[in-house]
């Protein structure tokens, strides 16, 4: 499983290295908004703490993960929908 | 605590992967829309392969959550104006940041759910240490760093500023060592993406551009 992890996560990195040296001027924005909204994984963490955390102060970190993760992959698809009605910010 | 690999979750993990591998490359300005729903496909497939992989007992907390922050999310999305949204989402970028910083504080807490502890059970596993200490730092280098951009008035800044790819970056290592914390491959393709990607894009934007920005760096480096 950990090996499974550890090639997923490398494989993962070099698409993201490859991804990262070949944005082209004017593509900026849409990459981060993208980046961004990968980032809102942290949201599937917080399921994961909410369901297995014995404690409740571990399952109110893990609902306050699961928050912020929906907020910002909700906000960052708003956003991309909004970068794509016109031309980028500044 | 480490989910049981059957068949049903190896290939809702490989699906969501390869809709966080395809939003990535394909976030050009006409396909955004596109790649913003294969993004949250991706997040949505993890998501359901996470509650079936687990024995989830606060689900309705975690449905409460789920709803609160994605009307959170939309209500912030659809009512700032359009010349603020760089400054959106450099602070979406340290809210998950914080999510992260959360995830290892709640390992930390609780390190005999996610079975980070020894076989004695006495003190937590070096490795489980490390991947604690990353998700915290990172997640919060990422939180602090989205303050201050928000701080200096991340909407006034032209063009992308390597301050803001780096933030992403740094929550996307956040969510990469909480992936490892909790064992979850999805995460960990979803966090190495954004993290190599985003720091790839600041070092190109800090050395390559010499710091003007990609509009002013011609074509490639």
């Amino acid at each position: 499983m950990t090996l499974f992890l550890l090639i997923s996560f490398l494989g993962a990195c070099a698409i993201g290295l490859i991804v990262g040296w070949r944005v082209r001027p004017g593509e900026g924005w849409s990459r981060v908004v993208i980046i961004q909204m990968l980032g809102c994984a942290v949201a599937v963490g917080g399921v994961i703490v909410a369901a297995e955390a014995g404690s409740a102060a571990a399952r109110s970190l893990g609902l306050l993960a699961i928050v912020a993760g929906c907020a910002g992959l909700c906000g960052g698809f708003i956003a991309a929908r909004r970068l794509d009605e016109g031309a980028p910010p500044s | 605590m480490m989910e049981n690999l059957t068949l049903t979750i190896a290939i809702g993990w490989s699906l969501a992967a390869a809709l966080f591998a395809v939003a990535l490359w394909s976030a050009r300005g006409d396909d955004l829309p596109r790649a913003a729903w294969a993004a949250l496909a991706g997040m949505a497939v993890l998501g359901a392969v996470t509650v079936y992989g687990h024995d989830v007992m606060a689900l309705p907390k975690i449905c409460v959550a789920v709803l609160l922050g994605s009307g959170m999310g939309l209500a912030l999305g659809r009512s700032v104006p359009r010349s603020a949204l760089p400054a959106l989402v450099a602070g979406l970028i340290g809210q998950a940041g914080l999510g992260a910083a959360f995830l290892g504080i709640a390992g930390l807490r609780n390190p005999h759910a996610f079975g980070l502890l020894d076989a004695a059970g006495d003190h937590i596993l070096p490795e489980a240490a490390v991947e604690i200490a990353l998700c915290v730092i990172f997640g919060a280098l990422a939180a602090v760093g989205a303050v201050v951009l928000l701080w200096r008035g991340a909407s006034r800044q032209g063009g992308i500023g390597p301050a803001m790819a780096l933030i992403a970056a740094l929550a996307g290592w956040a969510v990469a060592a909480s992936a490892f914390l909790l064992d979850n491959i999805g995460m960990a393709v979803a966090g190495g993406l954004a993290g190599s990607a985003g720091t790839t894009f600041a070092l190109r934007l800090c050395v390559g551009a010499g710091r003007k920005g990609l509009a002013d760096a011609g074509a490639r480096p």
